[in-house]
């Protein structure tokens, strides 16, 4: 009876600590620092995390909770270095605070046998922006789903602090060490990023003279760095209008051209016209090659409560979104913003085609001319050149974090 | 002069927080994991919500109600304490959980998050080991329906929501009164 009690005492306790163990955020451990280095240190450091990282959430239905593993992860970041260094700023391509350390973050993570394995890829510059190293730290912390959060804050912030205890242990940084040449927005931020591939891509179309581009909203806002593809050559873009209601953007570029689409002076749309649209398959950038398809406007209406949208039969496949509909006379009546997303209509045994939403040529207008950017309107039909007009218009949008 | 005061702050006390709005907000899609007692319904009473509906499947603003529910560090050593004694005695004495339950409003465009707001509530319930019902218990419930005043009132001053139906207003608001 005795030894039961005993037993079940420490079976108890055991877990007692074991559900608490994964709900709590950590205090990690105590590393040796080197004597040479000043703790907390003068040295400023500005940290970059792609924004897909930094503001991820999604809903868990099994868990009946949110998951936040972006808000964790801001908070490692910066209760990690914020113990070893005085200032400890997050990067922001406006800002003209000059650091003297930039810290490129790449966290990556995955789930395995109740735990989240964490990955952090890191590359450093000095405050000229020459890199001074790179590398990677790890973590691991065992996951409670209904409360994630600790999992997600401990597993980033074992391998935060380990680089963080790294870079002053192998670095001795210091200001005069490190100056601060190079303010935020003077950094070259193609160091940032991986170049070579893109999180995402999407289509344009050239609406003017100036080189300013039309494409859907999402497909740039949430790009750190954003780039047009004309003539094979990469041109970087920036946003100079946007609005989330209407999903659709204007981007500014350097490019000049005199191929650029007008759009229909009237704001009326004849159910069953032909249309013709050009877009990027999402596919490697340099090896991309536009699509043309070809089809009808189906319907003046899209889903119900949809805004502003109507129905168009023309096949399109990601990574068409933001192009441009072309009707039969070389006019722009749309923007490319959607399609029907089937998958519980084929748990239904319902499996419809060509189901494609595009922007009515209305509320497009409406928003250039809210925004006071310069647009033509056709008055001369190029009938039977509708195709050619829409290739010769249409551009790649490539998207880096 | 007592008086005066007096009279003064229950005048102030009774006025509400949240004013009825004058016309309805746009459609607005609306998501949750609340049974529609605690949330829907109670929001449907209000006429700003009128055209608050779960069957608008391309309508671009949507409203997320969700609740979680959160343990506590003394309701997680008391909750597995209880379920021990509970065992113990075969089910006679109840199973005790102390939690925090959050139910959090966020209004989003296009998937993108436009504002949220989140209320917090704490909640004892002792249910029998045979017997227990998961989800929110009938008093935490009524707490949910109870949020949505604060909910209207945070949402009425909002300045990005006044953002969002400014630029509805701009594009929309004539074909909205054809209708």
């Amino acid at each position: 009876m005795k030894l039961f009690k005993q037993v079940f005492c420490l079976l108890f306790i055991t877990l007692l600590v074991a559900s608490c163990a994964n709900t709590s955020r950590t205090k990690g451990k105590v590393y040796k620092i080197n004597k040479q280095v000043t703790v907390p240190n003068e040295t400023v450091v500005a940290i970059y995390l792609p924004k897909q990282i930094s503001e991820m959430e999604f809903w868990v239905n099994a868990a009946n909770s949110w998951h936040k593993p972006g808000s964790a992860i801001k908070d490692a970041v910066s209760t990690a270095f914020g113990q070893y260094f005085k200032q400890v700023v997050f990067f922001d391509k406006k800002s003209d605070i000059k650091p003297g350390l930039f810290i490129d973050l790449d966290p990556d993570w995955d789930f395995k046998s109740g735990n989240i394995l964490m990955d952090i890829e890191y590359k450093i510059f000095d405050g000229s922006g020459k890199e001074i190293t790179k590398g990677k730290v790890e973590g691991k912390s065992g996951m409670n789903f209904t409360n994630s959060d600790a999992a997600y804050y401990n597993s980033a912030y074992q391998g935060l602090q380990l680089l963080a205890v790294r870079i002053l242990n192998n670095n001795l940084p210091s200001p005069e060490k490190f100056p601060a040449n190079l303010s935020m927005n003077q950094f070259d931020l193609n160091h940032l990023v991986n170049i070579e591939k893109p999180i995402s891509s999407g289509t344009g179309f050239f609406l003017n003279q100036s080189g300013e581009v039309i494409t859907a909203n999402h497909v740039v806002d949430d790009c750190f760095i954003i780039k047009v593809k004309q003539d094979g050559f990469l041109e970087p873009a920036t946003i100079s209008h946007s609005s989330n209601l209407l999903d659709i953007a204007t981007l500014k570029t350097n490019a000049k051209t005199d191929n650029y689409l007008k759009l229909r002076d009237t704001d009326e749309l004849e159910l069953g016209e032909k249309i013709t649209t050009v877009s990027y398959p999402l596919k490697g950038l340099l090896e991309s090659s536009p699509n043309m398809t070809f089809g009808n406007l189906t319907s003046k209406k899209a889903l119900t409560g949809s805004l502003g949208l109507y129905q168009f039969s023309a096949p399109i496949q990601p990574g068409s979104s933001g192009g441009a509909i072309v009707s039969d006379n070389s006019e722009l009546i749309g923007v490319v913003t959607s399609t029907l997303n089937i998958t519980n209509l084929a748990k239904k045994g319902i499996i419809p085609q060509n189901v494609n939403f595009a922007l009515d040529v209305k509320y497009l207008r409406k928003f250039l001319d809210k925004n006071e950017v310069g647009y033509q309107t056709a008055t001369e039909f190029e009938a039977g050149k509708s195709s050619q007009t829409a290739l010769s218009t249409a551009v790649q949008i490539a998207c880096y974090q | 002069m007592k008086m005066i005061v007096n009279l003064l702050i229950l005048l102030g006390l009774s006025i509400p927080a949240y004013a009825e709005a004058d016309k309805p907000f746009p459609e607005i899609r609306y998501i949750s994991n609340l049974d529609d007692e605690a949330s829907f319904d109670v929001l449907k009473e209000h006429k700003a919500f009128d055209n608050l509906s779960k069957d608008l499947p391309g309508c671009p603003i949507s409203l997320v109600v969700s609740f979680e529910t959160m343990s506590t560090a003394g309701g997680a050593a008391a909750s597995f304490t209880s379920i021990m004694l509970s065992a113990g005695t075969l089910g006679v004495v109840p199973v005790v959980s102390n939690n925090d339950v959050v139910i959090k409003y966020k209004l989003r465009v296009h998937g993108n998050l436009i504002t949220e707001y989140s209320y917090v509530n704490n909640f004892t319930d002792a249910q029998f080991l045979y017997a227990i019902e998961h989800g929110l218990s009938k008093e935490a419930k009524v707490w949910a329906g109870s949020t949505v005043e604060n909910f209207l009132a945070d949402f009425s001053k909002d300045e990005k929501v006044k953002t969002l139906l400014e630029e509805y207003d701009y594009y929309f608001a004539e074909a909205a009164d054809k209708s």
